[in-house]
């Protein structure tokens, strides 16, 4: 049997093993993915540049979401009924309108992350440009860290106390193995406004929204902003609530008049008013810091589906979001009311009911709710929001009018300007009045009236202001802002009963403070 | 007889053309082969002369005659399944043999990673399929042969969809994110297991996966093996992780030509639908609770007409499916051959469905230089045609065929000849349609192709080294085109003030795959009782994928349907999923050395090692290779000098094995920092779309294998002369460094996957199989398997809860059903707990819990609660645990009689102690409060009031342990009914005959797959399940 000794068949299987194992010279398993772009060979132009911007202007639609819906929903400008199962979703509106939300919900996170990658593609271009030499270099570092302070305003507003990556030099990205530290709401203040105070030299003057960048007015607007919100800001929230840091109104009159004295211009007339929230809404006159849409998929605005019945337009809206009965009603008078939808709905496609942008609807665009009957959005919700509201109930918001032209799965057109010049009045005439300037902010107070067709006022209180912040501004995520600022926001209104003290803050999300394993710290009252 | 004679002259004439003519000595030598058990004669039964290529076929008789050249002779009879027996001539003229059938299943060959091993000396667990038994009725796929038949295999359809991909898990869950399909090993190619038909068009098409394996006609399927555990499996080492499912095909054999024909046509019911209110109950029900009048508008005139559709029905048919299959085989003593075709046309149970399906398979072996070379050669190719309908129901507002074929007002006709297209729709009304319409408008199709071929050679080099090479090859390429047109409801969404609306869609996913594996195997002995072999190889991978989507949407006309996209206006999605347009291509590779040693000594001792060093191109290069043991013994108890139960205990083997295997079963790239180009990363800017890139993904450098440790302690047993025989086994599996996506703060991207975590299955296997009853005309025998699985999460990475089971249904977005948290099982029902009552205001009460910290470390975990009253406004605090997706234990039960010429078989499954999350009734169940729905009969009762928004609790998760009988055969075996023919049979079969459950939604054993979130797999939740079919299949097998 055995032909050959042991030890020669031995040495013949090493021979053969060698071809055999011969092929394994192929071990390198190095796979490149096709799609890969490195900084080192991407910004030689400024064209590319401005490509690298892109990510981080982009993230600003994503604040349109969470961050526009937790101060939206919070506030009683709106509030999303569950109609049968729809918009029940497991609670989670109704958690937001009733003040009783946990760290667990979700719209917190979505919205903390989508300011944090705003930060972080901020951070991340800055660290990449830093050894590069590019034309405009000072100009661009001065525009990303605007946009930086933009996402980190979000936060400040939202979160409070919040961790602050790139506040320190040469720190472009979380350590994972030393997690930031949360700083205290006030010195997010400060940060934020020291970035804004010493970039805002090196950004364009220019009007119009400037095609959606950031400018030296965006700078201006959001420090107007951020003064009048000074003692909200950079006060501190305990369990009981918000004990307020020191009011900074001289210098939100100084930020809002550089804003006023810019290139911006009010639109006159209810129609022009109402025309700069509409799709054909770019580069108005009156707007400062806009987040540019188109009516194409992934890149338009959604607030035309959030209100909409599902038979409003072709392709329909998502019946969610309404207007409780005394917001609605506070505006009687007033003529900015039409952005309201109520009674009997319309054919968006066919008309506007409005008659400002388009032509007037009649009974033939009128439109029947999913049993067949006509479709009447009503004032009041008669059975409640939990479950038995009906498709009509509620008014609607259409601020942001309905695009013929939108895109598939609601994508309209409309930009949407987180700051316009006509809020600078309001900033200004809430600060002066708050220094003792009545008749300033009085005349602030008319130049605004006026251009919609109201009548002036004589006399005004904070009360007042408050109000006419609303007519204005309805809409435009500021009610929270407000109803935090005038001290109301934790009151009891329609489907809301009073909220306890620390609510002026919302809690940081849950997911985050395990993701730092523990060192984030919770918003106090939320333990 | 003359017959016979021409059937033996064709016969003869095929094999033995070549033969010398007879010499002038020769002389004949004629005899009978039988059986040696029963006596009976067996036909064509090879008799050849050993050294030559002359020999003879016995015939119907088991008669044969033979020319020989002298007394020195010698004869072989061969004959599948019997031993083969050789008889020196001598002086004899008459030869009568009789063949012992090859019975011993100790001696039986079993497929094991590469290569083959004595079923006795398998030391780890591996378990054989039945195929026969499991090919019986309608089989499409490889996959529902595993089904209750090998213990710890569990097989959960995802969709009933003709086609569609099945999950198979064995032995638990053992990843949380990466796959828990196993590897299947086909012909020794280790195949992608990936989709191979591209994904829907998003809106209400689409649909799950699609079952790869369908690639492989069953009837050419010799053996399915099962590797279960990680000693077995660790010889593939970073894929092993799931076990190992090896298929071989059927190879031609030595002899005269066979053809076989099998051909049945099936009808196919479902089992059970959903049962909604009649027209009449409808009406009532509004009348009742919205006032007489309620019915208004548009359906007024239905109130008037009196319309009574029960639209459920009105979606479903009885499915025809018809089944050819053809095969022909035979070959000389060096080469055989074996051709096989399918065609398999299914027509699914609901309306405009179906699948067709053609194979075509040719396996070849050759054996040179006096059989020390042997090469052989599979391919086969597969055609499958998919025609879809808007099954898509994973969630959307609108829904898809089953949603609408619930809501649709049954008030309504199907039929309205006054509208475009002759489908009845409600006036102004976009928000639901008519699920008929839904099915016959929407054209959707899918051609895949996919071929797989490999070449083996394997040279004897001395006597016990053997070098073997395997080199396969895999491609697919698959279209899916879709048209929703613009006249139906869903094509309406696209239109704008210029066009009518419409989406056309096409997407080509092309994957390809090369294997190259050489290995040597060195088999001898050290001394008289101990035996050993070795393996040592080499094995090389690469796949390969591209895709590309294109999808328009806005037609001036449906004229053109896919045909002239560039009609319409590109819809983009970056995403690589979905609808919309993108493109993307991907590579990975795998580099693998293996070896495995079996030592024997004097068959009572048995050793296997195995190492394999696995390298993979999804890890970066610090964590790219990894290496793989384990090692496995088996003790023969049985054959030791001490042991003597007389003929109580034929055999008696304890095994013991222990492994570790890994899953590499990711995404490609995930170390890598990605950037991505898609909407989320553009800004517009001056009224233009900037095109950005952003990080879509952080680098993580550490990322490695996921790597699961198996302890497996076996007993084999053979009892009563064979008639009882089985095994039992305890087995332990942990898998750790799991691959989970992990929140990370403040970055770029929200999440990223890390190694993190870890995850054991602790179990038993039982097998058994008996022979209860045999004499001369019936036979009755018995089996069983037996799976008892304890799946428990030890890590999470420092998280103490993750959520999946994603609730659908509108008004149910961002809900889940399923927790993950330490210390319980993989995953739970976690949820409020119902008390059954309601307050004034008809709102559901709940258990109220408060969150303590019931184990005093500080934390308050997800399941720290403490009952305290009851509340109707529940928040977080008040979720507990409801329930448990995973069974505890399972079963098949086979049956199998035989009277004479009668058979029949029966087998059943079960699962017992599982719950099911029945998300359909929590959505459908629950009446709306708008009177423009159907709903389910479930609750309905006309005297209660209506209002209740459905709320995920307890009272939505239910006992889902369930009997199937699964499949029952009768058939007769007609044998030679005719001289020419071989064998024939007539079967029925019927297929899910009955379902003993308390479950009641259509099916307990679904998953939706829509339901899984945040990465995390999901299991036991029901949404709108397609009914399972039940299917009569009448049969016969013919050959020749």
């Amino acid at each position: 049997m055995n032909t050959l000794p042991t030890r020669a068949r031995a040495a013949l299987l090493g021979v053969l093993l060698a071809p055999a194992f011969g092929l394994a010279g192929c071990t390198d398993l190095t796979v490149d993915p096709y799609s890969a772009v490195t900084p080192e060979n991407f910004y030689q132009t400024e064209t590319e540049v401005i490509a690298a911007l892109s990510p981080v202007y982009s993230q600003l639609r994503a604040t349109l979401w969470a961050y526009h819906n937790l101060s939206q929903v919070s506030s009683d400008e709106t509030i999303i009924p569950t109609r049968g199962g729809d918009w029940g979703d497991q609670g989670r509106w109704l958690s937001m309108h009733r003040h009783s939300w946990s760290p667990q919900l979700v719209d917190l996170n979505d919205a903390w992350t989508a300011s944090y990658a705003g930060v972080a593609r901020a951070n991340s271009l800055l660290r990449d440009l830093e050894p590069l030499d590019v034309p405009n270099k000072d100009g661009l570092v001065a525009e990303i860290r605007g946009l930086r302070a933009f996402y980190y305003y979000t936060l400040l507003d939202l979160f409070g106390n919040v961790p602050l990556i790139g506040d320190e030099e040469g720190e472009y990205s979380v350590d994972p193995d030393d997690p930031p530290q949360t700083e205290s709401r006030a010195t997010v203040f400060d940060f934020v406004v020291s970035e804004l105070e010493d970039v805002r030299g090196a950004l364009p003057v220019a009007g119009s929204g400037n095609g959606g960048r950031f400018s030296q007015g965006a700078a201006d607007a959001l420090l107007a902003n951020l003064y009048i919100n000074a003692p909200v800001f950079s006060g501190t929230v305990t369990a009981s609530g918000l004990q307020p840091g020191s009011p900074r109104y001289q210098d939100a009159i100084d930020a809002a008049t550089r804003v006023i004295n810019g290139p911006y211009s009010l639109n006159q007339g209810l129609d022009a008013w109402y025309g700069q929230f509409g799709p054909d809404n770019q580069d108005n006159p009156e707007h400062v810091f806009v987040v540019q849409h188109l009516a194409e998929d992934g890149y338009g605005l959604n607030f035309g589906h959030r209100w909409s019945h599902y038979n409003s337009f072709a392709g329909g809206g998502w019946n969610g979001f309404s207007t409780i009965a005394e917001t609605y009603t506070a505006f009687d008078g007033d003529p900015r009311q039409v952005i309201f939808m109520e009674g009997q709905a319309y054919n968006h496609d066919q008309c506007d009911p409005t008659g400002l942008l388009g032509s007037e609807c009649d009974e033939d665009d009128a439109i029947n709710n999913r049993a067949g009957d006509p479709l009447i959005f009503t004032v009041d919700f008669p059975n409640g929001v939990d479950g038995a509201a009906t498709e009509g109930n509620g008014v609607r918001v259409n601020k942001f009018a309905i695009d013929v032209n939108r895109g598939p799965n609601g994508n309209h057109g409309n930009d949407y300007p987180y700051f316009r010049l006509g809020e600078m009045y309001l900033i200004r005439a809430e600060a002066r009045l708050r220094s003792g300037d009545t008749g300033g902010a009085v005349s602030d107070v008319n130049t605004l009236r006026s251009r919609v067709g109201a009548a002036d006022v004589d006399a005004i209180d904070l009360d007042g202001l408050l109000r006419e912040r609303l007519y204005e501004l309805t809409y435009e995520a500021r009610r929270r802002q407000d109803l935090v600022r005038f001290g109301q926001f934790t009151d009891a209104w329609s489907f809301k009963d009073a909220s306890q003290g620390y609510r002026v803050l919302f809690p940081v999300p849950q997911i985050q403070i395990d993701a730092s394993d523990g060192v984030l710290q919770q918003n106090p009252g939320y333990n | 007889m003359r017959r016979n004679a021409t059937l033996l002259g064709l016969a003869a004439l095929l094999f033995a053309l070549g033969s010398a003519p007879a010499v002038a000595q020769s002389r004949t030598v004629t005899g009978t082969v039988t059986d040696a058990a029963s006596g009976d004669p067996l036909p064509f039964v090879n008799v050849t002369i050993e050294g030559t290529t002359r020999g003879a076929a016995t015939n119907v008789d088991g008669e044969y005659s033979i020319d020989v050249d002298g007394p020195d002779a010698v004869l072989v009879y061969r004959f599948l399944g019997y031993i083969e027996t050789t008889e020196t001539v001598g002086s004899r003229s008459v030869i009568d043999v009789a063949l012992e059938e090859d019975s011993d299943i100790l001696d039986e060959v079993v497929v094991v990673g590469y290569g083959t091993q004595r079923r006795g000396d398998v030391t780890a667990s591996v378990a054989t399929v039945d195929v026969d038994e499991a090919n019986e009725g309608l089989v499409t796929a490889p996959t529902d042969f595993l089904e209750g038949r090998v213990a710890g295999v569990n097989v959960i359809e995802n969709s009933g969809e003709p086609g569609a991909a099945v999950s198979v898990q064995i032995r638990g869950g053992t990843s949380i994110t990466a796959s828990n399909e196993p590897l299947y090993v086909i012909d020794g190619i280790p195949v992608s297991g990936d989709n191979v038909t591209p994904g829907g068009a998003g809106q209400v098409s689409g649909g799950p996966p699609r079952n790869p394996l369908t690639l492989i006609n069953p009837n050419d399927i010799e053996s399915v093996t099962v590797l279960k555990d990680a000693s077995a499996t660790a010889i593939y080492g970073s894929r092993g992780a799931n076990g190992v499912v090896l298929i071989t095909t059927k190879d031609g054999s030595e002899g005269r030509v066979t053809v076989d024909y099998e051909g049945s046509t099936s009808f196919s019911t479902a089992a059970s639908t959903y049962d909604v209110l009649t027209g009449d109950e409808y009406r009532q029900f509004v009348r009742d609770n919205f006032g007489a009048d309620a019915l208004s508008g548009p359906d007024a005139n239905l109130n008037v007409n009196a319309f009574n559709t029960n639209f459920v029905d009105e979606i479903f048919r009885t499915g025809t499916t018809q089944s050819h299959n053809l095969s022909f085989g035979g070959g000389t003593p060096t080469t055989q051959y074996r051709a096989s075709v399918s065609y398999l046309d299914n027509e699914g149970i609901v309306i405009s469905e179906a699948q067709q399906r053609v194979t075509a398979r040719l396996n070849a072996n050759n054996q040179l230089f006096d059989n020390r070379l042997r090469l052989g050669l599979n391919l086969t190719s597969a055609l499958t045609d998919d025609d879809f309908v808007a099954a898509n129901d994973v969630g959307g507002f609108e829904g898809g065929l089953f949603q609408n074929a619930i809501q649709f007002r049954p008030i309504a006709p199907v039929n309205d000849d006054s509208q475009l297209d002759g489908y009845y729709e409600i006036e102004g009304q976009r928000s639901f349609r008519n699920p008929v319409a839904l099915a016959n408008q929407i054209d959707e199709t899918a051609r895949t192709v996919r071929t797989l071929g490999n070449i083996t050679a394997e040279l004897d080099l001395v006597e016990g080294l053997t070098a073997s090479l395997n080199v396969g090859g895999d491609r697919s390429v698959g279209t899916r085109r879709a048209y929703t047109p613009a006249q139906s409801p869903l094509g309406q969404e696209f239109a704008t003030q210029t066009t009518n609306g419409g989406s056309a869609y096409r997407r080509t996913l092309e994957r390809s795959s090369a294997t190259i594996s050489t290995y040597l195997t060195w088999a001898s002995e050290l001394g008289e009782n101990l035996n050993y072999d070795l393996l040592g190889g080499y094995e090389y991978q690469e796949f390969n994928v591209s895709e590309t989507s294109v999808q328009t949407t806005s037609f001036v006309t449906d004229f053109t349907e896919d045909n002239l996209l560039q009609s319409g206006t590109v819809a983009i999605n970056a995403n690589n999923a979905g609808p919309g347009t993108f493109s993307y291509r991907a590579d990975n590779l795998l580099a693998s050395f293996f070896s495995r040693a079996n030592v024997n000594y004097d068959d009572r001792y048995f050793l296997t090692g195995s190492l394999r060093y696995d390298g993979s191109s999804r890890f970066s290069e610090d964590n790219r290779y990894a290496l793989f043991p384990a090692v496995s013994g088996a003790w023969r108890i049985s054959a030791e000098p001490f042991f003597d139960a007389g003929t109580a205990v034929t055999d008696l083997r304890l095994r013991a094995g222990y492994g570790v295997v890994g899953n590499q079963a990711i995404g490609d790239y995930l170390f890598l920092p990605l950037l991505a180009a898609n909407p989320a990363n553009s800004a517009v800017l001056n009224g233009i779309i900037v095109p950005g890139y952003a990080p879509s993904q952080l680098a993580n450098p550490d990322l490695q294998w996921e790597q699961k440790e198996e302890v497996t302690v076996g007993l084999d047993y053979r009892l009563l002369r064979d008639r009882l025989f089985g095994s039992v086994e305890f087995y332990r599996n942990t898998t750790q460094d799991l691959l989970l996506n992990v929140p990370v703060l403040a970055d770029v991207v929200p999440t990223q996957v890390q190694n993190v975590g870890s995850l054991r299955n602790t179990g038993v296997d039982l097998a058994l199989d008996a022979l209860l009853f045999e004499n001369d005309a019936a036979s009755f025998t018995l089996g069983l398997t037996f799976n008892t699985n304890r799946n428990e999460v030890l890590d999470l990475g420092g998280a103490t809860q993750l959520f999946t089971g994603n609730i659908s249904g509108e008004g149910q977005s961002g809900g889940t059903s399923l927790l993950l948290t330490p210390g319980e099982e993989f995953p739970i029902f976690y949820g409020l707990e119902f008390t059954g009552e309601y307050n004034a205001d008809g709102e559901p009460i709940f258990v109220n819990y408060d969150a303590v910290d019931l184990d005093g470390d500080g934390l308050i975990g997800p399941l720290e609660r403490q009952a305290n009253g009851t509340t109707d406004a529940p928040g977080d605090d008040d979720r507990v645990r409801l329930g448990s997706p995973r069974p505890d234990f399972s079963y098949g039960v086979r049956l199998n009689a035989s009277f004479g010429d009668f058979g029949v078989r029966a087998f059943f499954r079960g699962e017992q102690g599982r719950e099911l999350f029945n998300n359909t009734a929590l959505v459908y169940g629950t009446r709306s409060v708008g009177a423009n729905r159907n709903f389910l009969d479930l609750e309905y009762d006309p005297d209660e009031a209506v209002v209740e928004a459905p709320t995920f609790s307890s009272r939505y998760i239910e006992d889902a342990s369930f009997l199937r009988l699964d499949q029952l055969t009768l058939e007769y075996r007609l044998g030679q009914v005719l001289p020419q023919v071989r064998n024939a049979r007539l079967f029925l079969t019927g297929n899910n005959l009955f379902v003993l459950t308390p479950y009641t939604g259509l099916d307990p054993e679904v998953n939706s797959p829509g339901a899984s979130a945040n990465g995390i797999s999901s299991v036991g939740v029901d949404y709108l399940a397609r009914p399972r079919a039940r299917t009569f299949t009448l049969g016969v097998n013919l050959g020749i």
